[in-house]
């Protein structure tokens, strides 16, 4: 779309700057014969060239927002472009590139140059936009009339919200039917919530890539190890032994599981928008204090409970005589587990949350001794 | 010339040193901490010229570090330390007496009357390559290696062992039970043999780096074949002892045809992986004319 300024034909023109130079990029192809003049704060081009009206003559005129320095100015003729780059008296960002707030219709702005800084010979490599991210958001509003979100920002908050759904199903589930029959809703909970519970604990899976592919920090080693943990006290301690599901333990370990995720999901999604909350942040680092060692506890309890059936149905496990010389007897691992493992696991595990905590919420001056 | 000493932790002020040269080492500087503060023996000390720096060498003066009167240094206590020597002997020593404990088939493992039970020529075997492994990394210990420390924190005494012990604990339970089955002997000969000629390697090597370190020094240089054949690998790995570690296990596995003596095998491969990769690179930092063709471990592959 063209606009005519003093009877000529302008060409489009992208502007991109740092704090120490503009660009324009003249958008004419097989440019010849071109003219320049620049001033202190004007610039004045034509050329004969290929536009968006085809071959004809174009041109511009801007006055510039501050001062540039005419004679360090450089023009660049290519086949495909004319690159303009005015250096600017004083390094100052501009908040626009003209001295009127009103943008001409042609000018737009040059979002390739704002992410990489190769054309420039400065030393900064910085993303521009980490210095000055509203900015470039409002541009990019103004430019295109609406902000481009991230995809993996977006896959995250879909992800964390259809778990915190899925938990909080499970916990409005076991709450009702609690609320209707009190105890006796316990033995039907695993008939009720399970299939649930074992869909949204396959999900959880999904957390040990995120790390992997960079779309969160931290290692995929801790997720591994928690969500391997839960699904072989889900599917091996419960789903494979029915005389197991009806205990009330399982009602209780529900519980225990889905109030700490029902926490940590929206958490997590304030996180990614940065929209703090410090409720919701105080609940996801302290809670832990009671629910870990209660989760633990469950778990235990499920564990020793079923050794017994266990060792009568022989499942899961392999005796020798075989080909390979091995065996493995699951009730003595479970032994090793709840003798051995059990309660350095759970030490290791709360002492990293609580340096997290002393991290996030305090007192400063602990900090320091936890870094 | 005074010297502060600062902690590492909460860079507190802990000693101001008095009485220095230009030429005092830093061993002395840690004989005179000792002095001051019974608990903290020179090997538990680390001094640094910053918080988070690298430990300065015990034979240096700290002259070397350009330290002026009224200079800070940083001490770091490495906790309780054991000896290096002490640690191997540990150990080995366990899996010797662990495994023969297991060969004698106790009845709180095999249940009553497993004892008795007939022993298969293999089991036997697989006792005897086992406790000679063992037999000759002690003596290894005692009259071939020359250690560059001398000790290591406390801690991995423990952790050491529970490694090596519970590990031995794990095979012996499968090798020496009742209901073991053997592989064909041609399988069981064929893999004897190269267990046999992996501890041989392993010892050529660990001789022959004996060799190249005079005693008493911690000198460090290239490692090179030898008139000892078994030695030729070091053309190809940097870590030839490693190596046929790893072969001598990868023999005993296939001699037992044991999971869980591949296992082993696996997880001992994948320590010493580690530990190969870091010395290979050490190797080519320090020397500019390290041969290009070797390998940290595997031959032609890691």
């Amino acid at each position: 779309m063209m606009e005519k300024s003093e009877g000529t034909l302008s060409p489009f023109v992208y502007w991109a700057q740092t704090d120490s130079v503009a660009t324009l990029k003249v958008d004419l192809k097989s440019v010849k014969d071109p003219h320049l003049r620049i001033k202190e704060e004007t610039v004045e081009f034509s050329a004969n060239g290929v536009g968006a009206q085809g071959l004809k003559r174009y041109s511009f005129a801007l006055h510039l927002s501050a001062a540039i320095d005419p004679d360090k100015c450089s023009l660049k003729v290519t086949d495909r472009q004319v690159d303009l780059t005015l250096c600017k008296t004083k390094k100052a960002w501009w908040p626009r590139l003209t001295a009127k707030p009103q943008k001409p219709a042609w000018l737009k702005i040059d979002f390739d140059k704002w992410k990489s800084e190769e054309d420039f010979d400065e030393d900064e490599t910085r993303d521009i936009r980490r210095d000055f991210p509203e900015i470039y958001d409002k541009l990019q509003k103004e430019e295109l009339g609406y902000r481009r979100e991230s995809a993996k920002k977006i896959y995250l908050a879909i992800y964390n919200l259809l778990q915190f759904i899925g938990f909080s199903y499970v916990l409005i589930v076991m709450y009702i039917r609690h609320y209707k029959s009190g105890a006796e809703s316990m033995e039907g909970t695993y008939e009720a919530v399970g299939p649930a519970m074992k869909f949204i604990q396959l999900m959880q899976f999904l957390e040990v890539l995120h790390p992997m592919f960079g779309y969160t920090k931290g290692s995929a080693l801790t997720p591994f190890l928690q969500v391997t943990g839960r699904a072989i006290i889900l599917f091996v301690m419960i789903e494979a032994e029915p005389r197991m599901q009806t205990k009330p333990v399982v009602f209780y370990l529900f519980l225990v599981w889905s109030m700490i995720e029902v926490v940590r999901y929206p958490y997590y999604i304030t996180q990614l928008y940065n929209m703090e909350n410090s409720i919701l942040t105080w609940l996801r680092y302290t809670i832990w204090v009671p629910l870990y060692p209660l989760g633990f506890l469950c778990e235990g309890v499920v564990i020793i409970r079923d050794i017994p059936y266990y060792e009568e149905t022989n499942r899961f496990s392999i005796s020798m005589p075989n080909k390979w010389n091995f065996s493995f007897y699951l009730p003595t691992v479970m032994r090793i587990y709840l003798l051995f493992l059990c309660v350095p696991m759970m030490y290791f595990m709360m002492s990293h949350m609580y340096r997290t905590r002393v991290k996030k919420l305090g007192p400063k001056s602990w900090i320091r001794k936890y870094n | 010339m005074e010297i502060e000493v600062l902690s590492t932790s909460g860079s507190k002020p802990l000693f101001t040193l008095t009485g220095l040269a230009p030429s005092t080492t830093i061993k002395e500087i840690k004989d005179q901490i000792y002095r001051k503060k019974k608990a903290l023996y020179p090997e538990r000390q680390s001094i640094r010229l910053e918080v988070k720096g690298s430990s300065l060498k015990d034979s240096e003066p700290i002259s070397s570090f350009g330290l002026k009167s009224g200079a800070k240094i940083f001490l770091k206590d490495l906790g309780p330390q054991i000896g290096w020597k002490t640690v191997f002997l540990a150990e080995y020593a366990g899996p010797l007496f662990v495994y023969l404990w297991f060969y004698t088939r106790p009845w709180y493992f095999y249940g009553e009357g497993a004892a008795s039970q007939p022993i298969s020529q293999c089991t036997k075997i697989a006792a005897l390559c086992w406790s000679v492994h063992y037999a000759k990394r002690l003596f290894e210990t005692v009259f071939v290696h020359r250690f560059s420390h001398s000790t290591m924190p406390m801690f991995n005494l423990f952790k050491n062992c529970s490694y090596y012990w519970l590990f031995t604990a794990y095979v012996a339970y499968h090798v020496n039970h009742p209901l073991f089955t053997p592989p064909s002997d041609t399988q069981m000969y064929v893999s004897l043999g190269l267990f046999g000629v992996s501890q041989l390697g392993n010892l050529s090597i660990h001789v022959a780096l004996r060799n190249l370190r005079p005693p008493g020094t911690t000198v460090r240089k290239i490692p090179m074949p030898t008139s000892n054949p078994f030695t030729g690998l070091f053309n190809l790995v940097s870590c030839p002892n490693y190596t046929y570690e790893f072969g001598s296990w990868a023999s005993f596995t296939a001699m037992t045809q044991c999971l869980p003596a591949g296992l082993f095998a696996l997880a001992g491969l994948y320590q010493m992986t580690v530990w190969a990769i870091g010395k290979h690179k050490l190797y080519k930092k320090e020397f500019s004319n390290y041969p290009k063709g070797r390998k940290a471990i595997l031959p032609l592959l890691i």
